[in-house]
Order: C-alpha cells, then sequence, then structure tokens
C-alpha cells in the first residue's frame, strides 16, 4: 500500500486490468457497490440492467418491525446535492429476508444486509435473523453470492426517536456492535455505518472496530436543511434530513482518509458524492476498498454500471493492471 | 438483456417485455399549447412500449441540479419513434430545460416508461385534466373504444391547457377557469355531474393537481362510479423505484393503519382513487 508511484507509464489498449479487491475477509469482483437506502434490494434496477455486474450490493436497511416511514415531501434539491428523511421505511426483516433476499441470491451477487434499529437489543435481533437465515444456505465465506456480510446502519439521522444516533458517540456505537457481533458469532463480517456529524470520526471508528466490527462505510449522509424564503415552510416535512450527492464529496474523502491513517488496514466501504471512475479512484487512493455509487443512481440509474466500465481504461492510463494496487495510494505534494 | 451498441456500456439499457429502458436522446421544442411547452423526445425503445398514463423522466442539464424530473407522457408514436412531453416552466430545472430546448436540440439521458398505466374501459367516459394534467388525456381518449368527453379545467384562461386534438378525438370537450376568464366560470367538479347524467359515463380518468384528483374521488364515490387518478410527489431518482420518496398512503392491502405506504413511480402515477388514504397525506 501507498508504494506505487503518483503516475506510472499507460498499459496498452485492452491490457487486462484486474478489478479484483480484498474488502477484509470478504474478496469482491470489482470495488463498485451501492449505498444503502438508494438502491431498493435491487429489483428496480435490475429491471433495467443486470445487477450481477455489480461488486456488492449494500440493500436498503431493515428493522424488526415494518415501517411505514416518515410524511411527504421527504425529499428536496440542495445545490449539487440533495436532503431526504424517509424514516426507514421498510417491510421489516422477516417479510425482507422471505422475499427479497432469496431474489438477490438468486441474481449470483454479493450482499451486505444493511441493518438498523431503535435500541441495542433491536439491532441485535436484526442481525440475529439475517445470521440465521444466511447460514441456512453454505455458510458466508469469501466471493461467496447471497449475504456476505451485515453493514450496521449506525448513523441514519432519519428515525424518528431523535437524538439518538448511535453513531455521534463511540460509546453507544460500540454498544450496537459488541452485541450485534454476540448475535451473529465471530465469522459473519460487521461492517459499521459511521456519520461524519461527530467531533471526532476516528474515535467512533476505533471504538467500533474494538468492539467487533470487521470494517467500516463511511459516511452516512450529512445533516442538513433548506428552507422556502417566501413561505418559510422547510424544504421536507421532517424539517431536518440527510444531506447527499456530490456536495459532501469532499468530506467522505477526508473522513476515509483521516480514518485509513488513524487505523491502518482497515477494510473501507467508502460512500459519499460519488458518482464516477475518477471519483472511484480518488476513494481507493485515500483507502476504501469498496466504493458506493447513491445519490448518483438517483441522477442517473446506469451510472454504476457505467463507470464500472471505465474504471479497466482509467487504471490503464495510470499504468496499472491491478486496481487493487492504488488503494492507499496518496502521495504527498511536493 | 441489453438493447443496443455502444461501447464499453450500451447505449440502450433495458430489458425484454414493456419495462423501463434506460438510454440517451434528442430533445427537441415542439410548440407550445396554451403557456406550456411541448416538446418531442426521439427514444424509440419508450415509444414502442409507453402506454396512456405512464411517465418518463428527463435529466435538466448545466447546472448544480442533479435530479431527473418526472414528466407525464403526452403522447408516443412507435413509427417514428417519438414521445411528446408538455410541462410547465415552474421550478429551477424546468425553467432552464425550457430555455434551453427552444434554443437547441439537446442530447439528454431520458429512462421510460414508467409506472402504471390507465386501464382502459368500454363506453362512455369523462376524462378530466387539471393545469397541463389535460396533456396525456388527450392521447387517452384517442385510445379508448367509446366515447370520452373531456373537461378540462384551470386558474385562469392564461393557465389553460388545450390540446389541438382535443376536438378530433373526444366526443365533447368542455372547459371552465377559477376566474371565469375561459369557458364556465367555476371548478371541473361544476360541470361533471351534468355530464355524467348526460352520458352515462362509468369511469371518470383524471390528470392534474392532488387537490382536484381528491374532489373528483369523492365525486366519484358519491355516484358509485370509478376513478383512475394520476398522481404525483416529488421523486429524487427519476421514478425508477429506488428512492422511496414519492410515496402515497393506499388501502391496498391489510395493516395496522389500514394502509401502506406506496410508491407513486411504480404503483402509481395511475392508482384507482378510492383507495388513496387521504387523510394521511397533506392534502388532507
Amino acid at each position: 500500500m501507498g508504494m506505487t508511484p503518483a503516475v506510472g507509464s499507460p498499459l496498452p489498449d485492452g491490457a487486462p486490468v484486474d478489478l479484483s479487491m480484498s474488502l477484509g475477509p470478504l474478496q469482491l469482483p470489482n470495488p463498485v457497490t451501492t449505498a444503502s437506502g438508494c438502491f431498493g434490494s435491487g429489483r428496480d434496477v435490475d429491471a433495467i440492467w443486470d445487477i450481477s455486474a455489480l461488486g456488492m450490493v449494500v440493500a436498503k436497511s431493515v428493522t424488526l418491525e415494518v415501517r411505514e416511514g416518515l410524511p411527504t415531501p421527504r425529499m428536496t434539491e440542495t445545490p449539487s446535492g440533495m436532503i431526504n428523511a424517509i424514516g426507514l421505511q421498510n417491510p421489516g426483516v422477516d417479510q425482507w429476508l422471505a422475499t427479497e433476499l432469496p431474489w438477490l441470491e438468486s441474481r449470483g451477487v454479493p450482499v451486505l444486509v444493511s441493518v438498523a434499529g431503535n435500541s441495542v437489543e433491536d439491532f441485535a435481533e436484526v442481525a440475529r435473523r439475517v445470521a440465521a437465515c444466511a447460514s441456512e444456505g453454505a455458510g458466508h465465506g469469501p466471493a461467496r453470492a447471497g449475504v456476505v456480510g451485515l453493514e450496521v446502519n449506525l448513523s441514519c439521522p432519519n428515525v424518528e426517536n431523535r437524538g439518538l444516533v448511535f453513531a455521534c458517540r463511540p460509546a453507544p456505537s460500540a454498544d450496537v456492535i459488541a452485541a450485534v457481533r454476540a448475535a451473529v458469532g465471530p465469522d459473519l463480517p460487521i461492517f459499521g455505518k459511521l456519520t461524519a456529524d461527530t467531533t471526532s470520526v476516528p474515535e467512533v471508528a476505533a471504538a467500533v472496530m474494538d468492539a467487533g466490527a470487521t470494517g467500516l462505510t463511511l459516511i452516512n449522509t450529512l445533516l442538513g436543511m433548506d428552507v422556502d424564503w417566501r413561505t418559510g415552510r422547510p424544504g421536507i416535512a421532517n424539517t431536518y434530513g440527510g444531506l447527499s450527492g456530490p456536495a459532501i464529496r469532499p468530506v467522505a474523502l477526508r473522513v476515509v482518509h483521516q480514518v485509513g491513517q488513524a487505523l491502518p488496514g482497515t477494510p473501507i466501504i467508502a460512500s459519499g458524492g460519488i458518482r464516477t471512475a475518477e471519483d472511484v479512484i480518488c476513494f481507493l487512493r485515500v483507502g476504501a476498498s469498496a466504493v458506493a455509487f447513491g445519490t448518483a443512481v438517483f441522477v442517473d440509474v446506469a451510472s454504476p454500471l457505467r463507470e464500472l466500465g471505465r474504471l479497466p481504461g482509467l487504471a490503464r492510463e495510470l499504468g496499472v493492471s491491478r486496481l487493487a494496487d492504488l488503494v492507499g495510494a496518496v502521495h504527498p505534494r511536493t | 438483456m441489453t438493447l443496443g451498441p455502444g461501447g464499453t456500456t450500451p447505449a440502450v439499457l433495458g430489458r425484454a417485455g414493456d419495462g423501463p429502458v434506460a438510454t440517451r436522446a434528442r430533445v427537441s421544442w415542439v410548440g407550445d399549447v396554451g403557456p406550456y411547452a411541448r416538446i418531442a423526445v426521439a427514444a424509440p425503445w419508450i415509444a414502442r412500449r409507453a402506454r396512456p398514463g405512464q411517465f418518463l423522466s428527463l435529466e435538466v442539464s448545466g447546472s448544480d441540479a442533479l435530479l431527473p424530473r418526472p414528466f407525464s407522457i403526452a403522447g408516443a408514436d412507435p413509427g417514428s419513434g417519438v414521445v411528446t412531453v408538455v410541462f410547465a416552466a415552474v421550478g429551477e430545472g424546468t425553467r432552464r430545460l425550457d430555455e434551453q430546448v427552444r434554443r437547441d436540440t439537446l442530447d439528454l439521458r431520458v429512462t421510460g416508461p414508467l409506472g402504471t398505466a390507465y386501464t382502459a374501459v368500454d363506453g362512455p367516459v369523462v376524462v378530466v385534466g387539471g393545469g397541463y394534467g389535460a396533456a396525456p388525456l388527450t392521447w387517452l381518449a384517442a385510445t379508448l373504444s367509446g366515447d370520452a368527453h373531456l373537461v378540462v379545467g384551470a386558474a385562469a384562461a392564461s393557465k389553460l391547457c388545450l390540446p389541438e386534438q382535443a376536438h378530433d378525438v373526444c366526443a365533447s370537450v368542455a372547459v371552465t377557469t377559477v376566474d371565469g376568464s375561459a369557458g364556465r366560470q367555476g371548478m371541473v367538479t361544476d360541470v361533471i355531474p351534468d355530464l355524467l347524467d348526460r352520458t352515462g359515463a362509468g369511469t371518470i380518468y383524471a390528470c392534474g393537481p392532488m387537490p382536484m384528483l381528491r374532489a373528483l374521488g369523492e365525486l366519484a364515490a358519491s355516484r358509485r362510479i370509478a376513478c383512475q387518478a394520476a398522481t404525483e410527489e416529488h421523486m429524487a431518482c427519476g421514478g425508477v423505484g429506488v428512492c422511496m420518496t414519492c410515496v402515497l398512503p393506499l388501502r391496498d392491502a391489510p395493516g395496522e393503519r389500514g394502509w401502506h405506504q406506496r410508491r407513486v413511480c411504480v404503483e402509481g402515477p395511475v392508482v384507482d382513487e378510492r383507495l388513496i388514504a387521504w387523510e394521511a397525506t397533506r392534502w388532507a
């Protein structure tokens, strides 16, 4: 890591490029994945293009109970971004496992199941049910399609129980991760999804890793607000919502780099304003091993597929035959 | 399955059948319908698949606004491969689209056809458009076997959308304006009871603002006839179904509250009006 020259000699057109990535114990065919809540369970996008091209799918968060979510309007557009408050609308973990997971498994794509809850016990119970369902198959493992791990949504600012944003502080975050780890056993990979809306992300990250996380997803949306200058009404029914899109990309880049520096070798899924293959490479360089398209899917449903297709060309331009060689390749300005 | 060539990633993405297709298309200004712009989207795959009531989403380019805008399809010609859309330049994105498309032919990302279509019924029907909601309804009327009686409503004559072909494809055309500056003064619901009596229509097809749809639903319920309503809501993902922003509570399955939040872009936009739990919406 970090030994690759800034720019090598370009490789010839058509030279093979290995896009595979190691994300901790997971071997992914490529680094392109989806941000939770921006892809559903993949069915709607698969009606347009084959989602098995992706390195991994991160599904929309599931909770113990059915959630109908928040009132509308749930979304407003902002400069180079958008603010949303959905309220984790989902059919509940049991329904999701019965209908969505079998479909995802049939698509032959690695799946990270995103779990959310109102309490430590909620998180643990949802995780237990997902793990039980996952282990009914051949058991998780490297390069296996189907459930390859859990993403623990520590940082969603939209839950109705406001103030309970676990990811804002190290101890509550660690409590959730420890409970989830205890619920699923030692083997199933767990990624804690953190927020940048906190004083020190590396402190939260360290607590989460110490509590038994396999890796981290960085970052969730940033809490924001819009208001109509004429009517004085907030842009969305919930007043506050998560800001996403290219507007937050610099924050995400900073956080991935900062956590990568503080906790070297931590498997990181990057998320935040990514919309091009160039963005993917930037996030690999600052230390991510998987890179999630979120709001970009809203902007252009084809973007993950198209940008994945552009990665080999960019790698050849950089003289890199293994994309993984770019992970951590940030160089001092001279 | 990919539908066409185009380098590393195919230029046309979609599956066999009648589902949505994502592609790029030439978009050009065709003319105006009252104060609204009619534009043509050259997208053969969408033109072949689209049915009245469905919508498409178009990129609006050239600023820091990112999200595609949904537009109801006002017509589709499989022969020429052209889909038309009528829209009002009301927000930042649509104003820019309006300015650009009047100057140049644009090359924009488009996804469609999306959502549910109107279900055709036999016999006479009443077709109701509020504002530019009237645009897709003449296309609908042309596809129906029975007489379609069109009612077009607007706040004022200056906001009226009366497509040219309305008189050709509809058995009758009535206009209402709130201020009386065109047609009869009042709301569309003021003229519909008489129309139902005269025509014996058993279905109302509607496209327009949510309060109008609600009023039409009440009218349809009182007359014990069906109302198929094309609904609307803010969408982040352009109507593909992944963002969960455009929900509407529908009483379409048992549940604790009697309704479930459904996506206007997938389970709608056309819904049986009787299913809408208006009391759980901001139009309550």
